[in-house]
């Protein structure tokens, strides 16, 4: 077998499913390979580590034979980087169990040792009834949202992925590692019949934000049972969900507004990022003190010195002082993309709201004196 | 400095000089070798062998006794030309110190005059190199120039000896990439293999690997923080003597720890995260960075810290963070522990804590008992409340207080 392909589809491929076949210090060797499946018709790549499935087509190619080939995909992927030109050749050795990779010109060749093919596990394909029908780059860009605040303690492991929750037309997501909390949602134009809702871990969030984020096609998607479904155009993939049960969020989440501000966004990050300057590593807090037509955002570090900066806002309601760790809020603003940022307080033991421009929220718990 | 003790006594004694000179052990071959000079080190004498071993290698080699208060006066000799330099001066060890030269210029030799800011660095040491040589008289070192701690050590080590080594601001990743992984701060024999089964050879392998697979492979907090070494990142910053205000407690076991004895072990961790708590508490403190530190028996001394999320007082909070430093960063084999001690830094009088959505004040909780429980203490005495992990089974007392700390216990009315 005998695959030619463009080099920046291959490269890219090979970063989508790095998730997938990173594995951990106990992966079986055969789980860090991915695996070719060349047909009459197409060019596949597959990755799994039991829990997340892919299978992408690589469209750009010309294959010679039929076949399949299992490389392993983090080797692959640095040497696919430093190979020159634009296309690229991989060409089964005689065993079937390694492969040549070489630039087109054929001044680079690799021999790189894979494993037989026949130990890579099955990768079921796409078989999600009732699925929904989601617009791929909406989806992918909610999904990448969200996550931002997924935790990535594997000690509170309910919280390590997207919660998913399909109902009354809509489907909300939400994420929380405790400390921020971030929810979204967007109507569906053919609902299911039943509410459903689970946890898409983090490491199947991440591939599905690098696959999904091209493409204005749709995304079929099944929540099920036990794990998740897509299919799109160029690939399947699948996941099996989070055990455990998400944190009962709604309750955490304050109504009653008491102040309401909107910044300049990028004046806002400069300027916290400028106050992060002079906190102490042992506290990393900075003050915003919301008052009149200003913002006064001031930090301390005890053995650096003080900062005060004054920002313009526009208020509504009343006046607030509110401690925040700096770089969980300058992240809270750089997943808003509005050249203004609006936002909700509650009180300064409760949380601020990051409003997006739609029904994006990214919820901050602050920082207390003892 | 370049082997440091043989160096000092190649001073006080010239006729060894040129020849294999081993500080420790005798040459009966009993003991283990302190330091080897360099003629001793191109025969393959190094430090930490067995003596039997070293005779049976280089039989000509001089074997010297240590001399320990010799060795602190030349060390005493040097750092005080260290301190001509900055005032910002951190001892490693007795030969070995990292200095903050930033805001150093070099005044007064002339020719220099360009030598500022970042460049100023190589002027300085080149000057520092040759004063310490004039000054003692004839010891020599190795300086390491980089834009931190962690790389102006590698630096350091890099060419030993009377080497100079530059690290160009900007050029951190380039530096390391040809270096193998072993080099990197913390990666011992058993990390070298769980990198090598990535196919990390060297450490430029590692910064095309990226964050994220490494993360996958050793962790989540591992491979963010070999991440962040494997491309020179460290921002610890120099801290003199004076300044580091941490707390700490240790001990050295007559009787060497077995690293398998986990119930030992967690128990000696749990007896020494409750007195550093403890005594956080007397002074009103928090602290937020947990070390962890031990010896094997071959001499070897590492130690591991680790930031909490909040800056704490609690013991389970000491202690969850020590044994994980343990667990994850400490990899003696089967070699026996002769020290461990756990410390906190990074205090504060007034800690922040970051508020939880799901959290229902367990914490402050905590806190209040503490409290309570140290106040009994206090009136009562040390045995009148214990964890029960203190306790060795059958035991009905805990541990003596070895060392009677005054703030944390107050003479009694």
């Amino acid at each position: 077998m005998k695959i030619c392909c463009e080099k920046n589809e291959l490269f890219e491929r090979l970063q989508s499913i790095a998730a997938i076949t990173g594995g951990g210090p106990t992966t079986k060797s055969i789980l860090r390979n991915c695996l070719f499946v060349a047909t009459d018709k197409e060019l596949q790549i597959k990755a799994t580590d039991l829990d997340v499935s892919a299978c992408l087509q690589i469209e750009r190619q010309e294959v010679d034979g039929k076949g399949e080939l299992a490389l392993p995909a983090a080797r692959l992927l640095s040497l696919v980087r430093e190979v020159p030109g634009n296309r690229i050749i991989i060409e089964a050795t005689k065993d079937g169990k390694g492969a040549t990779v070489c630039s087109e010109s054929g001044e680079y060749s690799f021999k790189l040792l894979g494993e037989s093919p026949d130990e890579f596990p099955e990768v079921r394909g796409f078989s999600g009834e009732g699925a929904l029908e989601l617009p791929r780059a909406k989806f992918a860009e909610m999904l990448r949202r969200v996550a931002v605040a997924a935790s990535r303690d594997s000690s509170r492991y309910q919280l390590t992925g997207v919660f998913c929750e399909i109902e009354g037309g809509l489907l909300k997501m939400t994420a929380t590692d405790g400390k921020r909390l971030t929810t979204d949602e967007m109507e569906i134009d053919n609902p299911a019949s039943a509410a459903t809702s689970g946890i898409i871990p983090n490491r199947a969030v991440d591939v599905m934000v690098k696959v999904l984020s091209q493409g204005e096609e749709s995304v079929k998607f099944a929540l099920e049972e036990t794990e998740v479904q897509m299919s799109f155009d160029g690939g399947e993939m699948m996941a099996k969900l989070v055990e455990g049960t998400f944190p009962e969020y709604k309750s955490a989440i304050p109504s009653e507004v008491k102040s309401e501000v909107t910044a300049d966004r990028g004046q806002l990050v400069a300027a916290v990022r400028s106050a992060s300057l002079v906190t102490d590593k042992e506290t990393e807090a900075v003050i915003f003190r919301f008052k009149g037509k200003e913002v006064a955002i001031e930090s301390k570090g005890s053995d650096i010195g003080e900062s005060m900066i004054r920002v313009d806002v526009e208020k509504e309601g009343e006046d607030v002082e509110i401690r925040f760790n700096p770089s969980y809020f300058v992240d809270a603003l750089r997943t808003i993309d509005t050249e203004q940022v609006r936002m909700e307080f509650f009180g300064s033991e409760r949380p601020g709201a990051i409003k997006g421009e739609l029904s994006y929220r990214h919820y901050l718990m602050p920082l207390v004196v003892n | 400095m370049d082997a440091f003790y043989c160096s000092v006594e190649e001073l006080d004694n010239p006729s060894l000089k040129g020849r294999p000179v081993v500080v420790g052990g005798t040459p009966e071959g009993r003991g283990v070798v302190a330091t080897a000079n360099y003629a001793a080190r191109k025969l393959g004498l190094h430090s930490a062998m067995p003596a039997a071993r070293a005779v049976r290698l280089c039989p000509k080699a001089v074997f010297l006794r240590p001399r320990p208060e010799r060795y602190a006066e030349a060390s005493r000799q040097v750092f005080s030309i260290f301190e001509k330099y900055t005032p910002l001066v951190e001892p490693l060890s007795i030969d070995e110190a990292f200095l903050d030269v930033t805001a150093s210029r070099l005044t007064g030799s002339p020719g220099s005059f360009d030598a500022e800011g970042y460049g100023a660095g190589e002027a300085i040491a080149r000057e520092l190199q040759q004063k310490v040589e004039a000054e003692t008289g004839g010891l020599t070192c190795s300086i390491g120039i980089a834009s931190n701690k962690y790389l102006a050590k590698i630096a350091s080590d890099l060419r030993k000896p009377r080497a100079i080594v530059v690290v160009p601001l900007g050029e951190e990743e380039k530096f390391l990439a040809p270096l193998p992984i072993q080099k990197i701060w913390g990666v011992g024999p058993k990390m070298a293999e769980r990198l090598e089964a990535i196919g990390m050879k060297f450490i430029g392998d590692m910064q095309r690997l990226g964050v994220e697979p490494l993360q996958r492979a050793l962790g989540e907090e591992t491979g963010e923080h070999f991440w962040r070494l494997c491309r020179g990142v460290d921002q610890r910053p120099v801290v003199t003597d004076q300044e580091v205000k941490s707390i700490s407690q240790e001990k050295t076991y007559g009787e060497f720890l077995d690293s398998g004895d986990r119930e030992t072990i967690e128990r000696e961790l749990f007896r020494m995260s409750d007195k550093v708590a403890r005594r956080l508490r007397a002074r009103e403190l928090w602290g937020r960075t947990v070390q962890l530190k031990a010896r094997d028996e071959r001499f070897h001394t590492v130690t591991r810290s680790s930031s909490l999320e909040s800056p704490t007082c609690l013991v389970e909070e000491i202690y969850q963070a020590a044994l994980g430093l343990l667990d994850d960063r400490v990899d003696f084999g089967d070699r026996r522990i002769r020290l461990l001690g756990v410390g906190v830094s990074g205090l504060t009088s007034e800690p922040r804590r970051q508020l939880d959505f799901f959290d229902s004040g367990e914490l402050e909780q905590a806190e209040n008992i503490a409290a309570i429980s140290d106040a009994v203490r206090r009136k009562i005495g040390d045995q009148a409340i214990l964890r029960a992990k203190m306790l060795e089974r059958g035991e009905e007392k805990g541990p003596e207080d070895d060392e009677p700390d005054a703030a944390v216990r107050p003479p009694r009315p």
